[in-house]
């Protein structure tokens, strides 16, 4: 009588146990799931070449933040387009960017690389906005930003950001 | 995952790159160890609330103090990592600045802190609530490599004062 007052408990018990679980487990998987689902797109987002933003601060010169001479970069600008990469000590990404940018830069004509160790520069961080490593800014043959990207770069985008900006800059010569 | 080739010269590249920094320690350690905590953060959250959860998730505090006070190598992780798992694998292509992800630790056990914290004062679902944000940021980075702590480190970088 006992046992099976016992072993009838915990029969009952058992499925409620079992269903808590199941559904944690299954809070588990969504969770999982919509985190994946947030780096997916922001990776996506970030990848892309974009124009830069200019944020005016209550407070701040509403000085133009797009320009970058030779003196910031201890660097001549290429003729074409530079392309700035922005690394950092904390940055697993930025070898192969590195990579693929020094190829294109081997490879076109007119066109530079130049890498920025943040620590070294937080001004330049700060002053264009750079929040994560690696940021890579292509500048037009005046130095100033075109557009911006950030994280894993493949040699596809990077070359599609350069033809913009060669279209871009001979659309304004037309002008 | 591997996102770049070997290249023969990527060791000494980094070593000139970091300077005066520590020695760069393969990426794929702390990839491995995130892995391990996020299974342990897992089962944490199929315990729900009570005692089983709340000394689950303070192991894992425990694991994360190891991280912080020794660096990634000095954990329980890292020595499975080097005693099984690097044996097995390649080379790295890269070699990786340990103090991302040793602050990395640092923000996994303030989380999980205040979640012991809150469980101690009376609020057991903190338990589950501390593993739940913990298992989002072990997995991403097990999973993409992506180190959500080393996000914060540049950011906080840029707040500290210039010097």
């Amino acid at each position: 009588m006992h046992t099976n007052a016992v072993t009838g408990g915990l029969t009952s018990l058992a499925p409620a146990a079992g269903s808590g679980v199941a559904i944690r487990a299954a809070l588990i998987v969504v969770l999982l799931a919509a985190a994946s689902g947030a780096w997916w797109v922001s990776t996506r987002r970030a990848a892309r070449f974009r124009p830069p933003q200019r944020h005016v601060l209550p407070g701040r010169p509403a000085a133009p933040v797009g320009d970058l001479t030779s003196k910031d970069l201890s660097h001549e600008l290429g003729a074409r387009a530079t392309f700035v990469q922005f690394s950092s000590l904390t940055c697993a990404t930025c070898p192969q960017v590195r990579r693929v940018l020094t190829e294109l830069a081997a490879t076109e004509p007119g066109v530079v690389r130049v890498d920025i160790q943040s620590e070294d520069h937080m001004d330049l961080v700060r002053q264009f906005s750079v929040y994560r490593t690696p940021t890579v800014l292509l500048l037009d043959p005046d130095g100033v930003v075109h557009s911006r990207t950030s994280g894993p770069l493949t040699p596809a985008r990077a070359l599609a950001a350069l033809a913009q900006l060669s279209h871009a800059t001979t659309r304004s010569i037309d002008v | 995952m591997s996102d770049s080739p070997n290249t023969p010269n990527a060791n000494a590249r980094s070593a000139d790159a970091t300077g005066g920094a520590p020695a760069g320690i393969d990426p794929r350690g702390p990839r491995f160890g995130a892995a391990v905590t996020a299974a342990l953060l897992a089962i944490t959250l199929l315990l729900g609330t009570g005692p089983g959860a709340t000394t689950l998730l303070t192991v894992v505090g425990l694991l994360f103090i190891l991280g912080v006070t020794r660096g990634l190598q000095g954990t329980v992780q890292g020595l499975a990592f080097r005693t099984w798992v690097r044996p097995r694998l390649a080379p790295p292509s890269e070699l990786e600045d340990p103090r991302p992800p040793r602050f990395a630790q640092l923000v996994g056990l303030l989380v999980v802190g205040a979640g012991l914290v809150f469980a101690a004062l009376g609020f057991p679902a903190a338990v589950p609530i501390a593993a739940a944000v913990a298992l989002v940021a072990a997995f991403l980075n097990a999973a993409f490599g992506l180190c959500l702590g080393c996000e914060l480190y540049l950011l906080l970088r840029r707040w500290a004062p210039q010097h």
